[in-house]
This record gives structure tokens, C-alpha cells and sequence, in this order.
């Protein structure tokens, strides 16, 4: 335990807490899903990616920046909107997603359509809800300001732009947002202790969660069903209306449980805005995985002590360090509001 | 010494000159180009082409020809160094392919599509790049043909036409693999029938196939259909 202690101050010291570069896996943490992109992170880079996340000009009538929706006060998340909220006041059908550890998440979106998080930010940038742009446009623009050549040619030794390096930039500064310093991370390195309360919401939370809600990610990224029911002007069949395939209807990714303090409001669209609400969804329901094709079956049954322990331990997944990280905030001394 | 140390230097220089010439001479190029049709009609965009009671005109065409591989008469095989080409009716109708002197083309093989692992392995550059709209935005995977303009009949006027077809996970692969015997050394002209294609695939006035699944990969089937070589 001492020596995993030992590791966590010196990836706190020389990973999380140095501005960028060197950013490593934390060591309680698995190997990522995307390892090599973790192993070759560069700060010019992600410095790059920082500017393009938070530049408006990625919109078409540059009102819209990736952080508009995906604010680092919220954990990259959207308090406050259940919907995404996009160019002229457009609603999209689904609520922005928190933003960290990206690495270890083996696909993205709520019905998980995107394999390579390189190219997901193409999503957002052309859909006619959200920034309703188009990618050469986009480059275009890019191309034509007088920002961003130096910044460029610091990421990728040539000044200029493509469609490529804009969003190969934005994944770097997406992947770089690691997230592993909340008080479970800290119990888990031995350098902080559960309280009671918060003990005995853990063991509820492994009994009844932590199947679909692995720990330490907090998700084992697979698509799921909860059993929600569909809202009617939504008709949000999840990952069935990529694939077409029944199995798939009403199946979405499972998102992580960390940093809920600052995500809300809760699942794919946002139709709850307190933890309760959702533990009281799932109380007495009995769920079936499709993780591996097991089909197993989890019963859930929470009596109103159980969930008040559950959900003080899964407060124990806030990271202030990393919602208040300034390295990962807009770069004003760089970019205008 | 001086002397004799700049002597060998303009030696080794005269030296490497005349191979870098000899390279050139002998390296010479194999061209395959693009001859878009509409029936017996050679296909221009921005003009109304007749398919029964419709009149379409095509305003966008782009696909992916990917992985060309020649073969010459003794089943030697020369790998095109570029592996994707996009053709752009409005940009790209040739591919130009560096063989040497000596090599005497038999063969032409390649793919029409992208095939899996360009699919799934993150952004890429030149032809592959994101910005030139041939990435489905919504979902993972390349568009292997996008074909945008627009249909008119009696009843409606300038509806969309849009064929966005591609997909590459089983069992909705679409990359098509082609191969055709070559007669003439340095040249070969495909010609791909869009009439064809359309004429196979369009239900009751449908012309709209934009996402992976059935319908694309049996339109990606009429295009492997649709493409002949001639010389």
C-alpha cells in the first residue's frame, strides 16, 4: 500500500499537477483502452487542442465552442440543460456528457457510434443542432486567423492546418483530462479513510453497481439497458438507431459516476436532476446486462437508509482538483472572449 | 591532399547524379482514370440525365479507390506506394502509379471502399482527411461513395438525391474488390455506370440511402457491377 501511496504522490507531483506534459495512468488504474495515445501525449498538442476546445469559431456563427457545452466547472458536463444547447438556441435529443478519462472509454457518445475519440468532435462540429458547421469550413477559418500558425506548427512542426490535425488537437487536449484524485482515489492509494457511512455505501455500491459502474473508472463502457422509459417526443431508441438491430433498442452507454456533484442532471437525457431520483429509479428493478453476452441479472433493492449510505459514497467520486485544474480551463491569456 | 579529396567528391557527385537520372528515365508512370457514365452517356455534373419519368442531376460525386495493385506477366506485384486515392468528378479523375520502364502491367486489382482498419484507426491525413466530408460525423466509418444532386418529376420538383454509401462492419461490409486483366502497359480507363447503379437499387422513387445496413451494401454490389475497364 505504501509504495502505491508512493507512486500516487509522484503522478500527482509530475503527472496531474505538471501543467501539461507527462501526463501518466494513474496506479490504481487499468491499462487504458487507448494506451498509446495516453504514452504519446505532447503538450504543444494538447496546448493546441485547449485553444480549438474552446474557440466559438468551430460554430457556424461562431457562437458555439466545444466548452459551451462541455464546461470545465461542470466536469466537461452541461449543469442546468437536460438537452444539449446548441447554435440558435437549438435543442439537441440528448444531454452532453461529463468529459474525463476518455482513454480508458473503448467508444464515445451515448449509443457509443464513435470508436476513435480522434473523430468524434466531428459529430458536434457538423450537426445542424449543435455547432452546425462543416469540417473544410471549419480548417478554413482556422487557417485564416492569425492565432493559431504558431501553435501548429508547435504541435506538428508545420504550420499548416488540415482536417486531420484539428481534430487529432482537440483529442489530445480531451485525452489529457484525467480525473483520479477524489477521496475514493485517495482511499484507494492509502492516503485518506472512508468514513462509516461512506464504508458502508461502498459495499452497497459493490453488491448493486459496480457491475456496469466498474470501479475505479466508475463504467465498464459497454452499452446497457435501465429500463427508463422512452419519452414520447424524444423516442430515443439509443444505439438501435445506429445499428437497426433489435437488440440494440433502447441501449446506451454506461457513463462514469465520477464528479456527479458537478454533472447533473443524469442519464442519456438528462430527466433527472438529483441523485435520489435516480437511485429511486433504480430501486426494486431488476436489470440484465448484456456485458460480454452473459446476460446477467442484477436485482437492486435499496431501502431509504441503504441509498442515503449509497449516495455518500458515491459523493466520494467528486475530484475538485480536477474540475478546478486551471491547466484545463479557457486559456485567456491566449484566446478573447 | 586538398586536391585530391575535392576530386573524389566530384566524383561521388557526377556519381550520383547520373543514377538519380537513370531512376527517373526508367521510372515511368501507369495512369488509371475515371470515366463517370449515365447509360451510353458519358456523365457530367450539373446536367439532367432521364431515368423513366425522373430527371436527375448529379451535383457532387466522390468516392475512394484504395489498395490498386498491379501485376505484371511474370505475377510480379508492385504495391501502389499511396494506398487511397479519392476521386472527386470535380477535382481527380486519374490516378497516376510509378512503375519502371521494364514492367510490363498484366493485372490491375484494387478496391473500391475503404477497408476496416482505416475505418477504426483514428484521424488521417491526405486523401483519408476528415475535412474533405467523406467521414460519416454521426457514427464511425468513411463514406465510400457520396453522390448528392437532385431528382424532378411531374409530381415534385428538385427533391434531394443522396447516396452516401459505405460500411464496413460485417455483415454490412461494402468495400468492393476489383480486378481486371490489363493489355496496354501505361494506361487503363474504368468507366462506372451511374444509371446502372441507381437503376438497380432506387425503390418507388427513393433516393436516399445514407447510412450503412441492407440497402447500402446492395448498392455497394451494383457498383462493383457498374464498373468496367477499357483500354
Amino acid at each position: 500500500m505504501r509504495a502505491v501511496a508512493v507512486l500516487f504522490f509522484l503522478w500527482m507531483v509530475f503527472g496531474a499537477a505538471t501543467k501539461y506534459s507527462k501526463i501518466g495512468i494513474p496506479p490504481h488504474f487499468p491499462k487504458p483502452y487507448f494506451y498509446e495515445k495516453i504514452l504519446l501525449l505532447d503538450s504543444s498538442t494538447i496546448e493546441l487542442g485547449r485553444l480549438l476546445f474552446y474557440d466559438p469559431n468551430l460554430s457556424a456563427d461562431s457562437s458555439i465552442s466545444c466548452a459551451s457545452c462541455h464546461s470545465p466547472y461542470n466536469a466537461f458536463a452541461h449543469t442546468d440543460h437536460k438537452l444539449s444547447h446548441g447554435i440558435q438556441d437549438q435543442i439537441g435529443t440528448r444531454n452532453a456528457p461529463a468529459l474525463f478519462n476518455l482513454a480508458w472509454s473503448k467508444n464515445f457518445m451515448w449509443d457509443g457510434s464513435i470508436l476513435h475519440l480522434d473523430l468524434q468532435a466531428l459529430s458536434p462540429i457538423n450537426h445542424p443542432k449543435e455547432m452546425a458547421e462543416t469540417t473544410a469550413n471549419v480548417v478554413k477559418k482556422i487557417s485564416q486567423s492569425s492565432l493559431y500558425p504558431h501553435f501548429f506548427y508547435k504541435a506538428f512542426g508545420d504550420s499548416a492546418v488540415s482536417g486531420e490535425k484539428l481534430v487529432k488537437a482537440l483529442a489530445q487536449f480531451q485525452f489529457s483530462l484525467i480525473s483520479a484524485n477524489s477521496k475514493y482515489d485517495q482511499v484507494k492509494v492509502g492516503l485518506n479513510h472512508f468514513s462509516d457511512q461512506e464504508q458502508r455505501g461502498y459495499t452497497l455500491f459493490k453488491e448493486n453497481c459496480n457491475h456496469c459502474h466498474t470501479e475505479p473508472l466508475f463504467s465498464n463502457f459497454e452499452i446497457e439497458k435501465n429500463k427508463l422509459k422512452v419519452d414520447s417526443d424524444l423516442q430515443d431508441l439509443g444505439k438501435f438507431q445506429i445499428t437497426n438491430e433489435p437488440r440494440d433498442s433502447f441501449g446506451f452507454k454506461v457513463p462514469s459516476l465520477r464528479n456527479l456533484s458537478y454533472s447533473y442532471p443524469y442519464m442519456h437525457d438528462g430527466r433527472f436532476q438529483y441523485l435520489s431520483e435516480v437511485l429511486e429509479h433504480y430501486s426494486n428493478q431488476t436489470l440484465t446486462s448484456m456485458k460480454d453476452s452473459l446476460n446477467k441479472t442484477i436485482e437492486i433493492n435499496l431501502n431509504s437508509n441503504e441509498k442515503i449510505d449509497l449516495i455518500s459514497f458515491l459523493l466520494t467520486l467528486n475530484d475538485t482538483s480536477f474540475v478546478f485544474n486551471p491547466a484545463y480551463h479557457f486559456p485567456k491569456s491566449i484566446l478573447k472572449r | 591532399m586538398t586536391n585530391l579529396w575535392f576530386q573524389n567528391i566530384r566524383i561521388f557527385l557526377v556519381l550520383l547524379l547520373e543514377i538519380i537520372s537513370i531512376h527517373f528515365l526508367l521510372c515511368q508512370e501507369f495512369s488509371l482514370h475515371v470515366k463517370p457514365k449515365f447509360g451510353s452517356e458519358v456523365l457530367e455534373l450539373n446536367r439532367p440525365y432521364i431515368l423513366g419519368s425522373d430527371t436527375l442531376t448529379f451535383h457532387h460525386i466522390k468516392f475512394y479507390i484504395t489498395n490498386v495493385s498491379l501485376q505484371d506477366s511474370n505475377q510480379k506485384t508492385l504495391n501502389d506506394t499511396i494506398n487511397y486515392y479519392l476521386i472527386d468528378l470535380d477535382i481527380r479523375k486519374t490516378i497516376h502509379i510509378k512503375i519502371q520502364e521494364s514492367y510490363s502491367v498484366r493485372q490491375l486489382k484494387f478496391s473500391f471502399g475503404t477497408d476496416s482498419l482505416t475505418n477504426e484507426d483514428g484521424a488521417k491525413g491526405g486523401d483519408l482527411d476528415p475535412m474533405h466530408g467523406m467521414y460519416w460525423t454521426w457514427q464511425t466509418g468513411y463514406i465510400n461513395l457520396k453522390c448528392d444532386g437532385i431528382v424532378s418529376n411531374e409530381t415534385k420538383r428538385n427533391h434531394s438525391m443522396n447516396f452516401h454509401i459505405g460500411g464496413y462492419k460485417f455483415p454490412y461490409n461494402s468495400i468492393q474488390y476489383l480486378n481486371f486483366p490489363v493489355n496496354n502497359k501505361k494506361f487503363a480507363e474504368i468507366e462506372i455506370d451511374f444509371k446502372q447503379i441507381i437503376e438497380a437499387d432506387v425503390r418507388e422513387q427513393n433516393y436516399t440511402v445514407m447510412s450503412p445496413g441492407k440497402k447500402s451494401q446492395r448498392m455497394a454490389h451494383s457498383i462493383k457491377k457498374s464498373i468496367q475497364l477499357y483500354q
